[in-house]
């Protein structure tokens, strides 16, 4: 019976059944893709890092401290079989890194020892075959390439033995390593992929010549465990990666008291479990859409059904008058939107998955091969993950928001009075507080205030997130971020929501000087028409502020990395000595003779050199206060070098550089660091110096508020406090500073000399290029110059900024993707609201139409008033979204002491612009078009 | 399209017949009414309900076309004149006063007797002046900011009323004017009406059931069957 009721109403609203349908059916859609997107993007990355790590889930090897630094195969594998019965398969490896030699030529390369029926990985040959009988050898691309190899040539190779060390001791230094050479010939040259042993660079061999080659027959370097997919089965990552480690605990268990000599590797269990936490923030990110974009859908179908209600009232009434109970009829509107929502979600689910597969993977993998990527070399592709998991999210989206968009309007059919059913007029009596409601659309501080409070809970969010961190639970980490986007976003939404006013009252002024007989019949209903307004104005209001947020970040971060980039690396050329993970003293940096080296290079224009930071305990004469430097020694002075639009000097510079280098003890301190010590120029400071004692007073000759290049040479005083602030002084003071006076005198005079200066000191040097000399063209030659020194690092500040500028505009067209997407649901707002509008007010149309409105001013008149409206809500959600990408930035990079040029996200701004303009122009025209079509006598019989 | 006409017939109607579908059968409202309206003349139709009063007001106010005849409305052949040209007539000929008032509820009493001024085009100040004088003339000079909802079904009346006099009609059609309104306020209603026909010399057509209402009429044109049974000439 009830649904014979609900069907019954649905074909008699067969277009706003449509439009729910049809508003539910693409977002869920939507949903499904992104989310499809995310997983299949989560597995792409696991699979990239299975390529490094290996395909296999488990490596069993030797622990370091074991005496034997071997696996016995069978033995092991059979233990590990025992274990647990999700192993699939083991195989025995060989994985090392081994010395390659052909001619004269000797390099390190991976190598890798496999038996014919390790199918694990992916192996491609490109030359010859893949053999790996007795001494035969296949190459990888990169080592043939880089040797000039080629099937048939043979290579010596040799095999560093492992060696053990004793419990709690390290490896004994210089310890020299034995090694056994073979030579093969090569069978092949091949790229290879998933066997987890690093590159294109390295060779593969069998694991019975490397047993042979070593003499340890029946053994292996490692075994490699293969587990039944079903490990992976579950929809939650934590628990697949922690079934993999208790699978590893067994085996372990197995081995029993040897298992101690064993080392349980879970390279891929490892790679998931940490792609899985960044992905948390991605799938949080599309979370908050989701929940943005089926909110908007949820208002529509709120407005569509209470609409619906208010039309059926005589009907519900007479259901009550025939004895309907009040669940009755609630539960009568809550199974229409199930209805809405099964049909929508079922048919989005398929829809989405459709689009999927068809759509978005061949679009993705056509995108990847004109990118032409090594990826495709390797035939890599973008494989689309079709996910339970993607369909269950945006189901549960849709549920969520349907059943609560469906509450109120239920609610009110369950309050209808039997009364309606008698004299309708007299139970719709208007009361004092509805004639208020006809009264101008006033500001609403409900609406603020309820944005001040979701804007503060979600600071409390973040604070919480920031716990959490500390606590270290992804899932509900990623839970707490996505609540606090979506508070922040509906918060700052709800705030900015008090501005569609004035921009309406604005738009009204225009549109009166513009079209004044259309804008009089617009102006009223939009200002007063409240509760329909309010809906449509808050949908779009959603709609615009997210991505004009995430839009206004993008287009500061394309504005201002330039101005990042110069400030980061101070010069247009920045050559840093690279340190490859060990300390600077054990490196052969340069001298400062170097840079005359450098200085040769044509283009270069001048160059300086800067030391490394050495961190100096420094008080005032009376040691007030004790707050550590970091001082560089400087070969020259910098002014000139550094960009100087970045740069803010204060007292006595740049003048103080040339003091620096004429008067020996004399500093350069920054602002922040003179403010905190109460120091100006002319005063000393007692700055600590290598070895006992060793004190070194300076004088401060010069303050700088702001270098590039130096970010904590700031006002800051945050930098001061955790005793990071940078000082300058000059390298022969440095020299002296650094150096115990106990262990070597030197530059006694404050002045060192050539000699006392030649010393591998150079850490960076900054540089500028001549006036017309091509920056591209510098750094080329500086890389080609100094491509074999492996410590020199050369940087050209144009490059790292074109680059960017690339990513960037890659970024903006992925945001105006979002924004589409976004926005296409506010459309089927924009349009269910406008037709639901122009439907309730056809007594207006009639009455209108009777005393003489022309069809297409009628027209005209919604289309301008849906206008007004869609565009008011969209300046104000546009305005919402760049103040808070504004705050953000701006925030962000005062805390960073870095200028900012602000801009304009209009990329955006017109995207939202046309399309809520032409939704609305589309969706008045469409609705009213059928209405004002009708006789006047027919429209008013119908309306009454 | 002008038409001959007598001088002072301001609205003639020739053999106007009008049928309707109702389901599968056809329904004939009017059979054959021949009528002449005279300036300055107020006609009231009557007659039991389905005898064809309303369907004749709505042809004559050129919201319906007849199946067959002619209707010529100051000199103009309505049944000949294009969709826009007929809204464009309505609005500067006519002045339509309806039984459940249809006033924009978004829009004040001021607001809703201008609505017929901006669609002829006046500028902002006329609109205000002229309406403001109709809310006066109707006697809610007091009441030009209030919105439908605030005034009563009379005062709404009245405002309907201002609003079909905004653009100075040479006719004004009233369906059930009082239909909604107890005795005492149909007849204020009534007498507003009657004095604007006094002191405008505008053509009244309008329907009613009442008899009661009827007496403002100088003529009564009684309707059955979709025929003229009486009045069917100038008293």
């Amino acid at each position: 019976m009830i649904a014979q009721y609900i069907l019954k109403s649905f074909g008699r609203h067969k277009a706003r059944t449509a439009i729910m349908v049809m508003a539910v059916l693409v977002v869920t859609a939507m949903l499904v893709t992104l989310n499809n997107g995310v997983d299949s993007l989560q597995q792409q990355v696991v699979q990239i890092v299975e390529q490094f790590a290996g395909e296999h889930d488990i490596a069993i090897v030797r622990a370091e401290t074991s005496p034997d630094q071997y696996v016995s195969i069978e033995r092991i594998s059979a233990i590990l079989r025992a274990a647990d019965p999700a192993v699939a398969a083991i195989y025995p490896r060989f994985h090392t890194t081994a010395e390659l030699r052909t001619g004269d030529r000797t390099s390190n390369v991976s190598l890798v020892a496999r038996v014919p029926e390790d199918d694990l990985g992916q192996i491609t040959v490109l030359e010859g075959e893949y053999d790996l009988q007795g001494d035969h050898i296949v190459v990888l691309k990169v080592t043939a390439d880089t040797f000039g190899l080629h099937v048939g040539d043979q290579v010596d190779v040799n095999y560093y033995l492992p060696i053990s060390r004793m419990t709690g001791q390290d490896l004994p230094q210089n310890v020299s390593l034995s090694h056994i050479t073979r030579r093969f010939t090569i069978s092949g040259i091949a790229l290879s992929t998933g066997l987890g042993a690093g590159g294109q660079n390295g060779v593969i061999v069998g694991v019975e010549t490397v047993q042979d080659w070593l003499d340890v027959p029946g053994r292996a370097e490692r075994l490699v465990v293969v587990l039944d997919e079903a490990v992976y089965g579950s929809l939650n990552t934590q628990a697949s990666v922690f079934r993999v480690r208790r699978i590893a605990e067994r085996m372990t268990g197995a081995l029993g008291e040897e298992g101690e000599t064993y080392v349980f590797r879970l390279d891929k269990a490892q790679a998931l479990d940490q792609s899985d936490t960044a992905f948390a923030i991605l799938r949080s990110i599309s979370a908050v859409y989701g929940f943005l974009v089926m909110g908007v859908v949820g208002l529509l179908v709120y407005s569509i059904i209470n609409t619906n209600v208010e039309e059926r009232q005589r009907d519900l009434a007479f259901l009550r008058v025939l004895g309907a109970k009040r669940r009755h009829l609630f539960q009568l509107v809550i199974i229409e939107v199930a209805f809405i929502g099964l049909i929508g979600v079922g048919l989005g689910i398929l829809v989405g998955q459709a689009f999927s597969v068809w759509v978005v993977s061949p679009v993705a993998n056509h995108l990847i091969n004109s990118m032409g990527s090594e990826g495709t070399e390797l035939g890599l592709h973008f494989q689309l993950t079709i996910t339970v998991g993607a369909m269950l999210r945006a189901a549960l989206i849709a549920t969520v928001v349907l059943g609560l968009s469906g509450i109120a309007p239920a609610r009110k059919a369950a309050r209808t009075k039997m009364r309606h059913a008698i004299n309708p007029g007299s139970a719709d009596s208007i009361q004092i507080e509805d004639l208020a409601r006809l009264r101008s659309r006033k500001f609403d501080m409900r609406i603020v205030i309820a944005g001040v409070v979701l804007t503060l809970m979600w600071l409390i969010v973040f604070i919480g997130t920031e716990f959490l961190f500390r606590q270290g639970n992804e899932s509900v980490i990623g839970a707490f971020m996505f609540s606090g986007l979506a508070l922040l976003v509906i918060g700052v939404s709800l705030l900015f929501y008090a501005l569609t006013l004035p921009f309406e009252r604005l738009m009204i002024l225009l549109g009166g000087l513009v079209l004044p007989k259309l804008s009089f019949f617009a102006g009223p209903n939009l200002l007063r028409a409240k509760q329909r307004n309010t809906i449509i104005s808050l949908m779009i209001v959603f709609s615009a502020t997210l991505p004009t947020f995430l839009g206004t970040m993008t287009v500061l971060e394309q504005t201002n990395y330039d101005t990042t980039a110069r400030f980061q690396n101070g010069a247009p050329v920045v050559a840093q000595v690279a340190f490859w993970g060990r300390s600077f003293s054990e490196q052969e940096a340069p001298s400062p003779d170097f840079l005359d080296e450098f200085r040769t290079v044509p283009g270069i224009d001048r160059a300086v050199g800067l030391t490394t930071a050495y961190r100096a305990g420094a008080t005032n004469r009376v040691e007030l206060r004790n707050t550590p430097l970091m001082v560089q020694g400087l070969t020259e002075s910098l002014h000139g070098v550094v960009y100087g639009d970045l740069t803010t000097y204060a007292t006595g510079c740049p003048e103080a550089f040339e003091t620096l280098f004429a008067e020996p003890d004399t500093i350069i301190v920054s602002q922040g660091y003179a403010e905190f010590m109460d120091l100006d120029v002319g005063d000393v400071i007692r700055v600590e110096g290598a070895g006992k004692d060793h004190i070194v007073t300076m004088r401060v000759v010069g303050l700088i508020e702001r270098i590039a290049g130096f970010e904590s040479f700031s006002r800051n005083e945050n930098y001061v406090r955790w005793g990071e602030s940078v000082a300058f002084v000059s390298l022969d003071t440095y020299i002296r500073l650094t150096t115990d006076p106990l262990q070597e005198a030197v530059c006694a005079s404050g002045v060192c000399s050539p000699v006392e200066r030649d010393r591998p000191i150079i850490a960076e040097i900054l540089a500028t290029t001549s006036a017309g000399a091509d920056e591209g063209e510098v750094v080329s030659r500086l890389r080609e110059r100094f491509a074999d020194q492996a410590p020199i690092w050369i940087i050209a500040t144009m490059e790292e900024i074109r680059s960017t500028e690339q990513a960037m505009r890659t970024i903006r067209v992925l945001m105006l993707i979002m924004t589409v997407l976004s926005f296409v649901t506010s459309i089927f707002g924009v349009f269910a609201v406008v037709y639901v509008a122009v439907y309730v007010r056809r007594l207006e149309i009639g009455m209108l139409k009777a005393i003489g409105m022309q069809r297409r001013s009628l027209i005209g008149a919604f289309a301008l008033e849906s206008v007004m409206m869609t565009v008011s809500a969209s300046l104000a959600g546009v305005t919402a979204g760049t103040v808070l990408g504004y705050v953000f930035y701006i925030s962000n990079m005062t805390m960073q002491d870095i200028p900012t040029r602000l801009t304009f996200d209009w990329l955006t701004a017109l995207a939202i612009l046309v399309m809520v303009i032409l939704a609305s122009v589309f969706s008045a025209s469409m609705a009213a078009r059928g209405i004002v079509r009708s006789k006047v006598t027919r429209i008013l019989r119908e309306a009454l | 399209m002008e038409e001959k006409s007598a001088p002072d017939v301001i609205i003639t109607v020739d053999n106007v017949h009008k049928s309707f579908l109702m389901g599968k059968e056809a329904v004939q409202a009017l059979r054959g009414v021949s009528l002449d309206i005279h300036r300055r003349e107020v006609v009231c139709l009557m007659g039991p309900s389905g005898s064809g009063k309303t369907t004749l007001l709505n042809i004559i106010g050129g919201l319906e076309e007849p199946s067959r005849g002619h209707v010529i409305v100051d000199g103009e052949n309505i049944i000949t004149l294009s969709e826009d040209r007929l809204s464009e007539l309505r609005l500067t000929k006519m002045g339509f006063v309806f039984q459940s008032y249809n006033l924009l509820a978004n829009f004040t009493a001021l607001e809703n007797v201008e609505v017929p001024l901006a669609l002829t085009g006046f500028n902002r100040r006329e609109r205000r002046r002229k309406a403001e004088a109709l809310l006066e003339s109707v006697g809610l000079g007091d009441r030009a900011k209030h919105y439908p909802s605030e005034l009563s079904g009379g005062q709404q009346q009245r405002v309907a009323i201002a609003r079909a006099l905004a653009n100075d009609p040479p006719i004004l059609i009233g369906d059930e004017i009082t239909g909604e309104l107890d005795s005492k306020t149909g007849f204020e209603v009534m007498e507003i009406v009657a004095g604007l026909n006094r002191e405008r010399g505008t053509t009244v057509v309008y329907v009613t059931h009442d008899p009661r209402m009827a007496k403002f009429a100088s003529r009564v044109v009684n309707l059955r069957d979709g025929r003229i049974t009486e009045g069917n000439h100038t008293q």
